[in-house]
């Protein structure tokens, strides 16, 4: 970043969770630049979750519903969504910032950007023919996973990425918000009032989601309210807004008690955060009120079900208890619809109780010692995470209940891939030292499970940087027929093809060749023999980067499997299918 | 500007019927002022004549040659002219001039006085005068015309003879194109190269100085008198000649133009020293006439003019014993032609009148009452006041009133005073009536003219209706009394300013299939050349769902059926269409699928719902139970078609025959390969009716092909029909035509054999033949000798044997071949394209509808969208861009044409596209929302 940063645009638009996803940050932008003002440009109807988030000095409200429903009038409503935009920009413009992170991904945004004309740019922006692109690797390596298939490899939480996009190393451990006094009677006041005074802990529950599918049944919840009032003589308060007080009527058609209270659509943000933090935990789904429990100091217990996963938006603080289910399809494309959920089914009533009284009952430092045996928490169905930092204090998932083949894949295959990344993409981006590299630079025979799409990969890698430095000389060479240069051009482009094609065969090495095709269409330039160098470069990135992953990954994976082989012999042995699927792995290339 | 940009903008046409109107008009108001140099009798207007052209010819040299003189004007210089040449012709673009000149100079038999066009010589062969001169004449008109003209001068002028020009030198001044008055200043520059160019060498050259100031030195405009010789028979081309001349010191005012400031100017001076000199009704009618011609009068005119008519008023006498003595005594005065046209017109025996119970008395035409019998005055009062209301009157110069009736209205209108206002009564008795039974002389003095013909109005208004400075106000109970005149009032009214001001959209819709499809495209491409706002519903592609049914179906009854559900789904398709593109007209062609209930949808939504019947109402009676669902019914027929078609419920039912499309009906060039293919001695394209195959049959065995669906498969046409009578597109049969000596059109008759002899409407093969230079011979029709001439323009048969001589003849004469088809073709051209049709069209409906039209078009949202975005320049001309595209300007509309475009996006691209973003994520964004509101 620049040497100096006096006025910072944050662009986080639309979402309860989004925002509160970049308190981190913007907390570590404050840090580093005490003296900067920070603005926060945000959906108006957004705009008060600001009010709680620490650090921000300014709030700017835009009224996408206004231009909306302008545009929606049509006729002369074009005009006046027009004009606002306008007036829009025009004040932005003036406050002239110097640095800015736009933390969504939106088309909208990254054009707003760019008609504010901001030095000093990360994440997403749009290029002058409207076309979106992104400057920095953090924010391209997040876009690289957002391929469905590049996710599963992926072991960066979202606010990390965001954070790192920008250069925030001096961030807090936790999302931030602030409940105001006001708001803190009120949670008193409503345990009072609801009669939820007595000795047994007051847990809160946010049942609804996003999406249906992302929304656990009620019979389910019910369940589990269930055992948590008779063994634990727990006080449940239900939370969600009033549209989603249909499904807590359900669950309370089930199984109702004295003991639990719908809160839903009677709390204001500041008040469902009091009431949060007067919680001892929250059980929830992937939610914005699980992102404010986490930002008010409350343990979440969550249940990451469908398209979310808890890698990239799990609950950014230390000793959060995840569960994210181990089916073939998880985590789904989010813009698919799901006519049975399975994954649902994956995670019993039980199984939450249990993490929700261990959440109870134990430190955040004896969690993290804990193995669950396969009996509480049947690592083939459902891994379960304790949330904590690694030593670059990044968000780290670490997985409680052994682990298990998924997809016909041995969990080493998935966990060296995620280790090997995470060590891979800090010390490419930010040169952060890797650590275990004294051991795994010794290991140069690739995994027998990597070494075919490996072997590809440096192939072409090696013939490109072969066409490329032909393709110097021809520039050079003014004698050169047009037709000589037109060919090589062709040979890189099939080069490219063949390199997305290796991507796509061995998802494992997806995100690789992602932030190379990325990379090589954020070039930019008229001159050829400058192209051509930049692009030599990018062959040379793309041979290292494979290079290092191999071995990571070659040390991980044995590692993974190591600890494995100790503690998977009880889980495999029990099942005479697992045992043959597991034969069935050692044979199969491992192509995906 | 380059010539393109000029001829966009003002073309030759234009240009020079303005010339001719305007000056025509000047000849009109007074010929010695504008073209006599103010001269007050004839005999001192040849007195100054004489003495300009001994200033031009001073020497002997040319004495008793053949001299051309270009703006004659009445023939003020060509009097002393003709004492000195042999022969002098004189060209004027005015007509007024050019009738009233050979007039007074009857007995002048050397003078030669020819109707000029305004742009070339046309008349006159290469290096047919020794001489031409111009005086006072070449230095008013438009730059280009000057450039054109000095190239037609030195065309005519033998080599070695000379061009003696009075213009002006100087620094050049900025001019409108349009103005046919201003003086134009050559720069020295100019006029070197323009005479290098044509050879022209200058032999001498004198500043003009005459008794009055000529030259303005403070403008640096100085009047010479030029001798060129002209030295070469070389003459660069006309497009190297008009560059030369144009000046981007003189531009186009397009519609803005508002008159000659010159003209006004002159006008205003005139009328000065007319009121100095106590000409009090010379002083008025200059004035109006200053006013009238120029938009920006000043208000200080404005003044006296209305002064100058309050005198007048307070010097009338008190109550006249006489009315119609008295009234006649003003007319005289104030409008002599109509009072001559009054003074000895008895009172009609239709004409009633009676008191009233404000005591004015009231008139009555056959008993019907022309004012409110009760309250006249009253009446008027309020229906003034309801006509005024609304915004169009207040920048307004003119208003035209029709219909005189008692005058009580235009007393009330008078009162006003903020425009002058003119009235049309055609009807000249009422017009006696009015006279005999009120004192209308406050009313005659204060108006501004009285026209009794539509005709006297037209040409006396042409300018002002063109530029909105002027309205119509019809006065109700006279429309009821004068319904033909009116309506050609309204015509001249609004048919141009519809097409030039109102733009609304317009939806065509074409049939499924069958002969009239290719009349869709032309009517379309017709529009847009027009410049009208036009939407295409071309359904051909839904033919060959319409044809599957009877693969699967045997019985015609379910065939039909399922036919006429895909009919209404169609319908329902236009429907839709113009519910998410808003139109105010839909015009359909004969046999498109629009049913009655859509039909009344659209009526019900203010649509003005129009069909063009392009085929034989007698054969197809579709029309029968469809007009009553169009307001205008355009039909090919004339005699009893269009009142039966009216009987029927049509709104209007209106005679328009079809036409040619220059675009795509041209001639061709073919290869030797084309000609092989698509030639033959004799050819007839169409289908197969029953009269063309019994009159073909007989040509059997000559080289006679035939192109064309639903022929017989025996013999000869198996022979005859070519490509397997496959259908053609126009491109193709535009070769046939091109590459077959004669062609045939005969109009098919399912019932007659050979030419039908009730034959009425002209089909149109005849304008597509004729419009590609094509050699025709067609069956005699009863419409077709008023569309072509019979013998010149087109060559006719009345039965089989005169089919054949002719062919035999035409065959045998290629040169008379060849001449009809020239002939045909610039007839074709000049009257009959698709363009000229649907420009009549247009010109009845908004004749009609204008008010509506407009009123409607000004509250539609579009317009006050296009208007508020004007505070956007970009975004502004975007929306305004894809509204003359005839689409609705909206987001989606903007973002299609930013995505069709490459490169960078500009301010307003990236705000749109910024909304165009957040709109498709609203929905996302909205249930997010909705989920996190706690």
């Amino acid at each position: 970043m620049q040497q100096k940063v006096e006025r910072i645009l944050l662009v986080a638009i639309t979402r309860l969770g989004d925002m509160l996803q970049a308190s981190p940050v913007i907390m570590g932008l404050k840090r580093q630049y005490p003296e900067a003002t920070l603005t926060v440009a945000i959906e108006k109807g957004f705009a008060s979750v600001c009010e709680g988030i620490p650090g921000i000095d300014e709030i700017y409200p835009i009224d996408l519903t206004l231009i909306c429903q302008s545009l929606h009038r049509e006729r002369d409503g074009i005009v006046d969504a027009f004009q606002y935009v306008d007036e829009v920009v025009r004040d932005l413009r003036e406050k002239s910032f110097d640095f800015c992170l736009n933390m969504s991904s939106s088309g909208y945004t990254a054009l707003l950007l760019r008609m504010l004309d901001i030095p000093e740019m990360r994440g997403w922006v749009s290029d002058d023919e409207g076309h979106r692109m992104i400057l920095d690797p953090w924010a391209m390596l997040f876009s690289a996973f957002v391929y469905h298939s590049n996710r599963d490899f992926n072991s960066m939480n979202l606010v990390d990425i965001f954070r790192s996009s920008a250069g925030v190393t001096m961030h807090p451990k936790s999302l931030q918000y602030e409940v105001k006094d006001d708001a803190r009677e009120f949670a008193d006041r409503f345990i009072e009032e609801h009669g939820l005074l007595g000795s047994g802990p007051i847990i809160t529950i946010q049942a609804g989601a996003s999406q249906e599918k992302r929304q656990w049944s009620p019979p389910r919840f019910a369940h589990l309210s269930r055992l948590l009032i008779e063994r634990l003589n727990a006080r449940l308060i239900f939370t969600g807004s009033s549209s989603e007080q249909r499904i807590i009527d359900s669950i309370f058609s089930v199984y109702s008690h004295p003991q639990m209270v719908s809160a839903a659509g009677k709390t204001t943000l500041p008040e469902l955060g009091s009431l949060l933090q007067k919680s001892q935990v929250l059980i929830t789904g992937d939610t914005g009120t699980m992102h404010l429990a986490v930002a008010v100091g409350t343990p979440v217990v969550a249940n990451f079900l469908a398209s979310a996963l808890c890698f990239e938006t799990g609950p950014y603080s230390e000793g959060n208890l995840v569960v994210q289910p181990q089916i073939a399809c998880s985590p789904c494309n989010p813009n698919l619809p799901c006519s049975q959920y399975d994954c649902h089914d994956q995670v019993p009533p039980e199984l939450l109780f249990q993490l929700t009284k261990l959440r109870l009952e134990c430190s955040t430092e004896e969690l993290l010692k804990l193995n669950l045996s396969p009996e509480v928490a049947n690592p083939a169905s459902a891994a379960v995470f304790v949330t904590t930092f690694d030593e670059d204090n990044f968000l780290l998932f670490q997985q409680l209940n052994g682990s298990a083949t998924r997809n016909g894949f041995p969990a080493h295959f998935y966990d060296g891939a995620k280790a090997a990344y995470r060590s891979l993409w800090k010390s490419e981006f930010d040169g952060t030292p890797i650590r275990e590299w004294a051991e795994a630079s010794r290991c140069l025979d690739p995994a027998p499970e990597i070494a075919e799409g490996i072997a590809e990969l440096l192939a072409l890698t090696e013939q490109g940087a072969h066409v490329l430095r032909r393709l110097e000389s021809l520039i050079l060479d003014q004698t050169a027929p047009a037709s000589h240069l037109r060919e090589v051009n062709d040979r890189i482009s099939a080069l490219d093809k063949e390199i997305e094609h290796v991507g796509l065969s061995f998802g494992v090495l997806g995100a690789i060749v992602r932030m190379f095709i990325m990379e090589k269409e954020n070039l930019r330039g008229d001159n050829a023999l400058t192209l051509a160098s930049q692009v030599n470069r990018l062959y040379d990135t793309l041979r290292r980067r494979t290079e290092r992953f191999s071995r990571l990954y070659t040390y991980h994976a044995e590692k993974v499997r190591r600890l494995g082989e100790q503690s998977a012999v009880g889980i495999l042995e029990s099942s005479a299918d697992r045992v043959s699927s597991a034969k069935r792995i050692e044979g199969a290339p491992f192509r995906m | 500007m380059t010539k393109k940009d000029l001829n966009s903008e003002i073309s030759a046409t234009d240009l020079t019927e303005r010339m001719r109107r305007e000056w025509d008009s000047r000849v009109g108001q007074d010929y010695r002022f504008w073209m006599g140099d103010g001269a007050e009798s004839d005999s001192s207007m040849w007195e100054t004549g004489a003495r300009d052209f001994r200033l031009l010819f001073p020497d002997e040299a040319l004495r008793g040659k053949a001299a051309l003189e270009l703006g004659c004007g009445v023939g003020r210089v060509l009097r002393a002219a003709s004492d000195y040449f042999t022969t002098v012709t004189g060209v004027d673009i005015s007509s007024e001039a050019i009738q009233r000149g050979t007039a007074l100079l009857a007995d002048r038999k050397n003078i030669n006085f020819v109707l000029g066009n305004g742009r070339d010589l046309v008349d006159f062969d290469d290096q047919s005068f020794d001489v031409a001169f111009t005086f006072a004449a070449l230095a008013h008109m438009p730059l280009v015309v000057i450039g054109a003209y000095l190239r037609e001068l030195t065309r005519v002028v033998r080599v070695g003879g000379e061009l003696r020009l009075q213009l002006y030198l100087g620094n050049e001044q900025e001019t409108a194109a349009e103005d046919t008055l201003a003086i134009r200043v050559l720069g020295e520059e100019r006029l070197r190269a323009a005479s290098s160019a044509l050879g022209l060498k200058e032999i001498a050259r004198e500043e003009l100085k005459l008794p009055f100031e000529v030259s303005d030195a403070d403008a640096g405009a100085f009047a010479y008198l030029l001798r060129f010789k002209r030295e070469s028979a070389f003459l660069p081309d006309e497009e190297t000649v008009q560059r030369l001349f144009l000046s981007a010191k003189e531009s186009s005012e397009g519609a803005g133009w508002g008159g000659s400031p010159t003209e006004y100017l002159m006008n205003v001076s005139r009328a000065q020293s007319e009121l100095d000199s106590g000409k009090l009704e010379a002083a008025r009618r200059t004035l109006e006439f200053a006013v009238k011609n120029f938009k920006a009068a000043e208000p200080e005119v404005i003044e006296i003019l209305s002064r100058l008519q309050e005198q007048t008023i307070a010097a009338l006498p008190s109550t006249p014993r006489d009315f119609f003595e008295a009234n006649l005594a003003v007319l005289s005065r104030r409008f002599p032609e109509v009072a001559e046209k009054l003074r000895h017109r008895p009172l009609h025996a239709n004409l009633r009148f009676e008191g009233s119970a404000e005591g004015e008395p009231v008139m009555l035409w056959n008993d019907h009452p022309l004012d409110n019998p009760q309250k006249p005055g009253r009446a008027a009062e309020v229906w003034v006041e309801r006509s005024l209301s609304g915004g169009r009157f207040e920048k307004l110069a003119h208003l035209a009133v029709f219909g005189f009736a008692g005058g009580f209205h235009l007393e009330k209108l008078l009162d006003h005073r903020k425009f002058s206002i003119s009235v049309i009564e055609p009807n000249l008795d009422l017009l006696r009536g009015a006279c005999s039974c009120r004192d209308l002389r406050v009313v005659f003095e204060r108006l501004a003219n009285i026209f009794t013909s539509v005709d006297e109005f037209r040409n006396s208004f042409e300018r002002a209706l063109k530029h909105e400075q002027m309205e119509l106000l019809v006065h109700p109970q006279s429309a009821v009394t004068s319904r033909a005149a009116l309506d050609e009032v309204k015509g001249a009214f609004w048919s141009e300013r519809g097409l030039r001001e109102l733009r609304p959209s317009i939806a065509v819709v074409g049939p499924i299939y069958g002969g009239t499809l290719p009349i869709l495209d032309y009517t379309t491409r017709a529009l847009s050349s027009l410049n009208q706002r036009v939407q295409r519903y071309d359904l051909s592609g839904f033919h060959s769902s319409y044809n599957l049914y009877k693969n699967f179906l045997r019985t015609q009854a379910r065939i039909d059926l399922l036919q006429g559900h895909q009919v209404e789904t169609l319908s329902q398709l236009v429907l839709e269409g113009v519910t998410e593109r808003p139109v105010d007209i839909v015009i359909s062609m004969a046999q498109a699928p629009l049913s009655p209930r859509v039909l009344t949808e659209l009526r019900s939504r203010g649509i003005i719902t129009v069909m063009w019947f392009v085929e034989d109402c007698r054969r197809f009676t579709g029309w029968k139970h469809l007009s009553s669902f169009y307001d205008y019914m355009f039909v090919i027929q004339k005699g009893d078609v269009p009142t039966l078609v009216e009987q029927a419920g049509a709104g209007r039912a209106i005679y328009l025959p079809v036409g040619c499309d220059p675009e795509i009906h041209q001639p061709a060039k073919l290869t030797a390969e084309e000609r092989q293919r698509w030639g033959s001695a004799v050819s007839f394209v169409g289908a197969g009716y029953h009269n063309r195959q019994q009159m073909f049959a007989s040509l059997a065995g000559s080289d006679f092909k035939i192109w064309g669906t639903e022929w017989p498969t025996c013999e000869p046409f198996k022979t005859l029909v070519q490509e397997a009578g496959r259908r053609l597109t126009p491109a193709e049969y535009t070769k046939i035509f091109n590459s077959t000596a004669v062609n045939l059109n005969l109009h098919s008759s399912v019932e007659r054999d050979g030419v039908d002899p009730n034959g009425d409407f002209v089909n149109p093969r005849t304008f597509e033949l004729a419009a590609a230079g094509a050699f025709q011979l067609v069956d005699e029709r009863s419409l077709l000798p008023e569309l072509f001439q019979p013998g010149k323009e087109i060559i006719t048969f009345s039965d089989r044997r005169e089919m054949l001589e002719k062919i035999q003849f035409y065959l045998a004469h290629p040169k008379e071949r060849l001449a009809a088809a020239a002939a045909g073709r610039s007839r074709a051209l000049r009257d009959h394209t698709y363009e000229q049709r649907i420009r009549q069209m247009l010109g009845y409906i908004y004749a009609d509808r204008f008010e509506e039209l407009r009123s409607r078009i000004s509250q539609s949202p579009w317009a006050m969208t296009l208007d508020r975005a004007k505070g956007y320049p970009e975004l502004h001309n975007k929306l305004e861009r894809v509204h003359n595209r005839g689409e609705e300007p909206t987001l989606d509309a903007l973002i299609r044409d930013i995505e069709d475009k490459k490169g960078n996006l500009t301010d307003t691209e990236k705000r749109l596209l910024f909304m165009h973003h957040i709109r498709s994520q609203i929905s996302v964004i909205e249930t997010k929302r909705h989920a996190t509101k706690s």
